[in-house]
């Protein structure tokens, strides 16, 4: 699954990803403020102020974050300012991460930047997080 | 590649792109786009504003753009603001159409140049 999220960044949605779900895909030239909330993937290229919920979120090189993220699977390649909430992480090459990064399995791919505390949570933390944390050390 | 909303995707908030966008999810909220194409399915509920909007699904709001299509499964309640309008066959339309979208919009740029020109040449013909 990780690799299939991998490849999401460079390539957009492959054709793997095009017959299980619908990708939703927020371009280089689109920003929003607010809530996202999708049952699938999320693939951003643009600017996101807000949160978000996905089952699979992938930051791609270019796009940038600055809020929450609830998901499964997170891949960052650009640039996030925040807290992930997320079993699985993958931190790209190139990837700027400034925040908290709430993990059970977590990669960081040497030439990126992250500044901030990584804590890890067991898979139960995840399932059961409804509500997030609105202030937590 | 245009920027995609899914549907299984839902924004609550402010939707603002220099790119075509395609919309086949939920939107809670303003969308400002170029080309803003909203699909069969999907619900927008506030004002969308963009050069062309083609709409196919249901908007709770208002349109501005300077071209609208509604196609035949369009459900549109509220106002349209555009300059070029199209409605096929079987469109729900429940709100005001208003042409008036250019006009509004290209008079304050050549008012200035017309307010600017006259002050020239009256100081000119003041000067003989």
């Amino acid at each position: 699954m990780l690799t299939m999220a991998r490849r999401s960044p460079d390539q957009g949605p492959g054709p793997t990803a095009a017959l299980t779900a619908p990708v939703s895909y927020i371009g280089p030239g689109v920003g929003i403020s607010g809530v996202l909330e999708v049952d699938g993937e999320l693939v951003i290229a643009g600017v996101v102020h807000g949160r978000i919920a996905a089952t699979k979120f992938v930051i791609a090189a270019g796009g940038y974050v600055e809020g929450d993220i609830v998901a499964r699977d997170v891949v960052i390649a650009g640039r996030l300012n925040g807290r992930v909430f997320a079993p699985n992480v993958a931190i790209e090459a190139g990837a700027e991460v400034e925040g908290r990064i709430f993990h059970t399995t977590i990669s960081v791919t040497q030439g990126a930047r992250v500044n901030g505390r990584m804590p890890w949570r067991p898979v139960s933390y995840f399932d059961t997080l409804d509500q997030l944390p609105e202030v937590r050390e | 590649m245009a920027s995609v909303i899914s549907k299984a995707l839902k924004i609550t908030g402010e939707l603002e792109s220099t790119e075509d966008i395609q919309i086949d999810g939920q939107i809670e909220g303003d969308v400002r786009g170029v080309g803003v194409k909203i699909g069969q399915n999907a619900k927008v509920k506030g004002t969308v504003y963009g050069d062309e909007v083609e709409l196919a699904g249901t908007v709770d709001g208002k349109i501005e753009a300077k071209k609208v299509i509604l196609s035949g499964t369009a459900r549109m309640t509220g106002d349209i603001w555009h300059q070029d309008l199209k409605i096929e066959s079987g469109a729900y339309v429940n709100g005001n159409l208003k042409p008036e979208l250019g006009k509004s919009d290209s008079k304050p740029a050549p008012k200035p140049v017309a307010s600017v020109t006259p002050v020239n040449t009256s100081a000119a013909s003041a000067a003989h």
